[in-house]
């Protein structure tokens, strides 16, 4: 989605004619369906589907959005775009709602009941493709104003919650030159910056409140990922929790098939939702606070198990062990235990659909093991294949094969 | 030597015995020309000549506004008695009257008149009051005067004078002038400014000269209003976005220099409730945007700030490191 100004007309599925308006005259709200009209904007040159307009900053509806409204006698309604995509003026249909109260982006079928806690989720892991200001879901916005009345349709304002990081990477002059970049990570330690949060939409200047297991890093991932070249810059998207002040410590990692490039910098701003932020990132300008590695090989192990480059930490033993899976609302544990030999080994945290090539972190915990190391690690998806995950440690060069 | 005495002595004691058997006749007097004229007074007085052979026991002036006043009206002096000169004073006059005065002495023999000598008063200025004022409007407003006397001589001229200063003459430009004679007039007063406190005062003029009416404070209005001055319009915008302006005169408006986003319906509009009327192109940026229009009427102009509010999306705040 895309936009900030949506007109809501109560009002009535009209097909033509006449019969319409008259209807359209009766109360909107004894219709069982309500529609969301905007006022689509003079001719622009806008490229279908985009997200964000050619400034980067005005965000336009796209087909299929779809907003969660709540109104007096009704809660989380989804209204679905009927057009105005490609412009900042919607209009949107769905059951009927009511006198509407309040209003969010993108619909989330568990935001709940009440919209003044309102639940969402800001995905850690966010996907782009070829076109940089397609920035599907991630630009959560809440209802800031509504105006209207049942006889002439609503209007409902939003405004972004979010803040946008809008990188321009240059890695010319840098191992990085010629490889495909997998993954672009965005961290900020102690920060929460992705994650589930609840939202009061009573309070037009609320802002998200992400919940204890917030992450502190978003990443990057492409359909089709870039080939990264020389003088060819790339621009990428990413949109986190307005929780980075000024100082904060900024680690950007970027991903490719065999290196490693990690970017320490200090954030010289407190950031602030619905603020664009523009990170430069040229490598070789940042030589000083850039580190690039090369990858080690993750292995091609098979059997699930804790591998460090040619050590079996362990590894699943069938007819010996049980493997389980634990899952939660976003996440899941995996979970090797060998009941007579009392060895508990919990690969916890892993999100339930990592792309490859994301990085998040997972939580070790380990009873009646003594060789595996446990706390928190910071893994890469390396490998996806059936119903296999390949989670890699590069700083501790530590593999972890897990059930997907 | 005896003898030639005593026919001077003898012709001496006739002569005194005839003389002291002549009866007394009434005194001589004359009038003392009129002096220090006023509206209401002027002087006189006379000079006791002769006491006609007896005593002079009264004397004064009497007057009258008709010929050979006498002692018989009230309107006359006591001032003393005996011979000489005397001044008396004649008050409570009718401004511009001509009085006929004449001094007397009387004695015994009766009362003499000195020559009968005229005067006439000065005329005084009218009186007026101003009339209370109607029909404000930025520009203009109706008043007038209500001339109660006019002093004793005919208004020659009369209307109302008016200035932002306090107690306007008719030195000024700034007046009326609505004919002449007494009682009520009407003025209009064109030519104000607006949103300005004025001073006015009717007045009249005779040959006293120019008199006022009481001064009354005059506070002009705007000379129109928008019912708003600043509209804060969706990004959609759209047509037939409108303004109201009330005015007393004709008004005309203008976008401050250009706008590719609004577009003025209307330019120009009359006197009264008209509505300025603009059409506002939706708002694909990511900023809000604002115009000004100028409303100009009379000596006035007020902007109207339009506002449109961003269509959405996020605002730019640089590098972020």
């Amino acid at each position: 989605m895309k936009k900030k100004t949506i007109l809501i007309t109560c009002a009535i599925l009209l097909t033509i004619g006449c019969k319409q308006e008259e209807e359209r005259r009766l109360s909107v709200l004894q219709k069982e369906n309500m529609e969301i009209k905007g006022v689509l904007p003079s001719a622009q040159d806008i490229a279908t589907k985009t997200t964000l307009d050619t400034d980067g900053l005005l965000t336009l509806w796209e087909e299929g959005d779809a907003i969660g409204v709540y109104g007096n006698g009704s809660s989380n309604v989804s209204l679905t775009l009927t057009s105005g995509a490609g412009t900042p003026f919607g209009v949107f249909k769905g059951s009927r709602t009511g006198v509407p109260l309040a209003a969010y982006y993108p619909y989330t079928e568990s935001a709940g009941n009440s919209y003044t806690d309102v639940r969402g989720f800001l995905d850690s892991v966010q996907v782009q493709n070829e076109n940089p200001n397609h920035i599907a879901p991630y630009d959560w916005k809440i209802s800031s104003q509504i105006t209207g009345n049942d006889q002439d349709g609503y209007r409902i304002h939003f405004r972004e919650v979010m803040s946008m990081l809008d990188f321009t990477l240059d890695v010319s002059g840098t191992a990085l030159e010629g490889e495909t970049l997998q993954s672009v990570t965005f961290c900020a330690p102690d920060r929460k910056l992705a994650g589930n949060f609840a939202i009061d939409l009573s309070n037009p200047q609320a802002v998200p409140q992400f919940d204890q297991q917030a992450v502190c890093r978003v990443s990057v991932l492409w359909e089709d990922p870039p080939l990264l070249e020389a003088d060819n810059t790339q621009q990428i998207k990413v949109f986190v929790n307005a929780n980075i002040a000024a100082e904060d410590l900024i680690r950007i990692t970027l991903e490719t098939e065999t290196h490693t490039s990690t970017t320490t910098v200090r954030s010289a701003k407190t950031m602030k939702a619905g603020y664009r932020y523009h990170i430069p990132l040229s490598l070789s300008e940042l030589s000083d606070q850039t580190t690039i590695e090369e990858k080690s090989d993750p292995g091609n192990y098979d059997t699930f198990g804790i591998y460090r480059m040619e050590d079996t930490l362990i590894t699943y033993r069938q007819y010996a062990d049980q493997w389980s899976i634990l899952t939660y609302d976003t996440h899941y544990d995996f979970r090797i235990q060998n009941y007579a030999q009392k060895k508990v080994v919990t690969i916890g945290g892993i999100p339930l659909n990592p792309q490859p090539g994301s990085t998040f972190s997972i939580e070790i915990n380990v009873f009646g093991v003594d060789n595996i190391p446990v706390g928190s690690k910071n893994v890469t998806v390396a490998r996806k294949e059936g119903t296999l995950l390949l989670l890699y440690d590069q700083e501790n060069q530590t593999s972890y094969l897990v059930y997907n | 030597m005896k003898t030639s005495f005593l026919p001077a002595v003898l012709i001496s004691l006739l002569i005194f015995l005839l003389h002291g058997c002549k009866p007394p006749v009434p005194p001589g007097i004359e009038t003392t020309a009129a002096s220090n004229i006023s509206t209401a007074s002027m002087s006189s007085g006379g000079t006791v000549t002769s006491d006609g052979g007896a005593p002079v026991t009264a004397r004064g002036i009497c007057w009258s506004t008709s010929g050979s006043p006498s002692t018989d009206l009230s309107t006359k002096t006591n001032d003393g008695s005996g011979l000489g000169s005397f001044s008396s004073s004649m008050n409570s006059l009718s401004p511009n009257t001509t009085y006929y005065i004449r001094a007397y002495a009387t004695n015994e023999a009766g009362t003499a008149y000195g020559t009968q000598v005229s005067a006439t008063t000065l005329a005084a200025s009218a009186s007026l009051t101003t009339t209370r004022i109607t029909d404000v409007t930025s520009f203009g407003a109706v008043t007038g005067g209500n001339i109660t006397n006019d002093g004793g001589a005919n208004i020659t001229a009369r209307g109302v004078c008016w200035s932002t200063a306090a107690n306007p003459t008719t030195d000024m430009a700034t007046r009326t002038q609505d004919g002449s004679g007494s009682g009520t007039f009407t003025s209009t007063l064109t030519g104000l400014a607006s949103r300005t406190t004025y001073y006015v005062r009717a007045y009249a003029v005779n040959s006293a000269g120019t008199a006022y009416g009481q001064q009354i404070t005059l506070e002009t209005p705007a000379s129109f209003s928008l019912s708003e001055t600043s509209l804060t319009i969706a990004a959609e915008g759209g047509p037939g976005n409108t303004v109201t302006v009330t005015a007393y005169l004709a008004w005309t408006a203008e976008v401050n220099g250009s706008s590719d986003w609004l577009t003025l319906n209307t330019v120009s509009g009359i006197a009264g409730t008209s509505q300025l009327s603009f059409d506002i192109q939706a708002n694909t940026t990511s900023q809000d945007r604002t115009q000004t229009l100028t409303v100009t009427c009379q000596d006035m102009t007020l902007d109207l700030t339009v506002t449109q509010m961003r269509a959405g999306g996020y605002i730019d705040d640089g590098d972020l490191f």
